[in-house]
């Protein structure tokens, strides 16, 4: 028998986890398409005397937010999967292994959880945008080229956390939620404060990475080492995506409860 | 069926649960797994069931390693703790997400038990009080058909009738195939059913042994008077008289009182494994 | 069914079987319940009935047809009787009789209602062993 991976087991338990938070999953996604109208809309300013050039910052913020709303809503699904010991007692005994686990996790976490903030951008921008174009007369172009690459460096970062998260709370038995955020604040920390800091002398041009945003990408751009440091930086959360992954799979598979 | 070699098991440095525990279980009985609270039944229960490793030595449960998980074994399993899970939904709609999980899942047969238990199965599992919630769990664990049966405290919650429901349907499903461990405290509500004691008691097991042998090994009385006899392994007073356990030393033939067996194996630990590990 | 104390619950079913051949609710040559059926009435535990009735097997009251089940026994009432009458009349008898000594009771009294039980108690046993005649 194929204990690694069954396909069929893999979609029972994809039917399953549908099946018991599909209401939270709909739910979710209604408000999230609300909120995406709601921020376009109570963000521009409507006064035709002022024409502000407001829209394309907040289709960024928007984008940003649902973003961050979507994420919680998510982990809010999974977290109410495994949250009590006795949730988590009939979801590892339950005959499915690491893999369809961790797959199913992934399934809703990732792909889902993406086309769900794709689709609720996809039908909020464009009848707002729209709508400011005509209120305005004007012809607004809907995203630059910057905007697209800061957007997928965001979704970078988002999945990021995300699976840093995930990893606390398989990891942390009680208050995984508290320890878990203060795990994650010292790992960014760590990340954009201690190691550059460390290798000030020998890479990277400590001046950008004082302020400690995303602001030093732009300035990173523009020096002789920071270019190639800057090219690295989106693939570091990637590969820490990879990392919390793939220690996820070993955190379910040898869970003790 | 399972088989516990040398296990050490520990929740932290300070508080072992079991250390060079050695276990055999075989297919065929209804195991009473008696102990005091905290011996660590329900770690035990765990163990066999992978959501407990242990530190050192090894737990093998239908000739796989049990923390392993691996959903040929799981599948052949169903393990019920004492305080469970269940989803707001319709017990049909329970049924229809968890049983494809188990391939010999038999809904006739959960059917049959819901009817016998007099739980409507078109109701919403949140409507339910827990007793009502345990049956159904007890039903759904005994219709997978599945080898193993891990029940933690089942009788627990449940109101006299169902506890009598509870033992027919007992009687009804062991077989020579199948294994059932059952954990409990309410001796009294399993004691016809139960036809092989496993005590535990301070870290180790002090008595694993059938039914029928413990009866040849040990007699149990009520008497008026408890006379200075030489056999007397126990004895505690109640409203009969003196309940006492002794040596069965003239073959005579007795039933088996586990609750007085139980205190009796707390009371002169050393004396009773001395009996049974002696032949 | 609540067991008594005592005998072992094996031995306790044993004698449940023999009281029902002795009233005539299980005829010479007739199936009796197999062992699961009577597991499952009397809520225990399958391999005690199973214990059950090899014991009576091995006591002749019993016989086993393989693949079909348990049948009592063609002289089973007799051998039931053989088997309990000593020890009633050595056991249970005197223990009645010192009973009535120390209460006094005068044998008379002790006879005459004998003899109306023993009118009422034909009566019932009849009654009982209806439904199984007609089977």
């Amino acid at each position: 028998m194929n204990n690694i991976f069954s396909v069929k087991r893999f979609a029972l338990l994809v039917r399953k986890q549908w099946l018991e938070n599909y209401l939270l999953f709909v739910g979710s996604f209604v408000v999230l398409v609300a909120f995406d109208f709601f921020v376009l809309y109570q963000n521009n300013d409507w006064n035709v005397n002022h024409k502000p050039s407001y829209f394309h910052f907040n289709i960024s913020a928007t984008y940003i937010l649902s973003l961050g709303i979507s994420a919680v809503f998510i982990l809010l699904a999974y977290f109410r999967i495994i949250n009590t010991h006795t949730k988590q007692i009939a979801y590892y005994t339950q005959p499915t292994s690491a893999l369809e686990k961790l797959a199913a996790t992934f399934l809703f976490m990732v792909p889902v959880m993406l086309i769900a903030f794709g689709a609720a951008l996809s039908i909020s921008i464009p009848i707002m945008h729209s709508m400011y174009d005509s209120f305005y007369h004007t012809t607004t172009t809907l995203f630059t080229k910057e905007e697209v690459s800061t957007m997928k460096d965001a979704i970078l970062v988002f999945l990021t956390l995300q699976a840093l998260i995930l990893l606390g709370m398989h990891t942390f038995k009680r208050y995984a939620i508290v320890k878990t955020s203060i795990a994650i604040i010292i790992l960014f920390i760590f990340f954009f404060y201690v190691l550059p800091g460390m290798t000030y002398n020998w890479v990277l041009p400590i001046e950008g990475f004082r302020n400690g945003s995303f602001d030093t990408i732009s300035y990173l751009r523009n020096h002789e080492y920071g270019q190639i440091v800057y090219k690295g930086i989106p693939y570091l959360p990637s590969y820490l995506v990879f990392v919390c992954w793939i220690a996820l799979y070993f955190k379910i598979k040898e869970k003790q409860l | 069926m399972i088989t516990l070699n040398d296990v050490s098991f520990a929740y932290s440095k300070k508080k072992e649960v079991f250390s060079n525990l050695n276990l055999t279980l075989e297919p065929g009985s209804i195991y009473g797994l008696l102990g005091k609270n905290g011996a660590g039944k329900t770690t035990l229960l765990k163990m066999m069931c992978g959501l407990a490793a242990p530190s050192s030595g090894s737990c093998t449960t239908l000739g796989e390693k049990a923390a392993r998980k691996s959903p040929s074994l799981m599948r052949e399993l169903f393990f019920l703790p004492e305080e469970f899970y269940m989803p707001d939904m319709q017990i049909k709609k329970f049924v229809s997400l968890n049983a494809p999980f188990y391939p010999a899942f038999d809904l006739n047969q959960f059917h049959r038990y819901l009817d016998e238990f007099e739980i409507n199965p078109e109701s919403r599992l949140r409507s339910l009080s827990y007793g009502e919630k345990k049956k159904v769990m007890i039903g759904f664990g005994i219709a997978t058909n599945t080898k193993l049966l891990l029940f933690d405290e089942p009788t627990n919650g449940l109101d006299i009738p169902s506890k009598r429901q509870f033992r027919r349907i007992m009687a009804s499903i062991a077989n020579e195939d199948k294994c059932i461990i059952i954990s409990t405290h309410q001796v009294r509500d399993l004691e016809t059913l139960i036809d092989h004691l496993v005590i535990l008691h301070n870290n180790r097991i002090l008595l694993n042994e059938n039914v029928g042998v413990i009866t040849q090994k040990l007699c149990f009385k009520t008497v008026q008077t408890v006379a200075d006899n030489q056999g007397i392994l126990y004895s505690e007073s109640s409203l009969k008289g003196h309940n006492i356990l002794l040596k069965n030393a003239e073959q005579e033939d007795s039933q088996l009182d586990m609750e007085l067996l139980f205190n009796g194996v707390q009371h002169c630990p050393e004396k009773i494994n001395h009996l049974f590990n002696l032949n | 069914m609540e067991f008594k104390d005592k005998h072992s619950i094996y031995i306790q079913i044993a004698d449940r079987v023999c009281e029902k051949i002795l009233l005539g609710i299980f005829k010479e040559d007739n199936k009796i319940p197999s062992t699961r059926e009577m597991a499952i009435e009397l809520e225990v535990n399958p391999n005690t009935v199973i214990r059950t009735y090899e014991y009576l097997e091995q006591k002749e009251i019993i016989y086993n047809r393989r693949g079909i089940g348990y049948f009592i026994a063609a002289n089973a009432k007799q051998k039931v009787m053989e088997t309990l009458q000593n020890p009633f009349l050595e056991n249970t008898l005197p223990e009645i009789f010192k009973t009535i000594l120390l209460l006094e009771i005068d044998f008379k009294e002790v006879t005459a209602r004998f003899e109306k039980f023993r009118v009422e108690f034909q009566n019932e046993t009849k009654k009982d062993s209806l439904p199984s005649q007609t089977e």
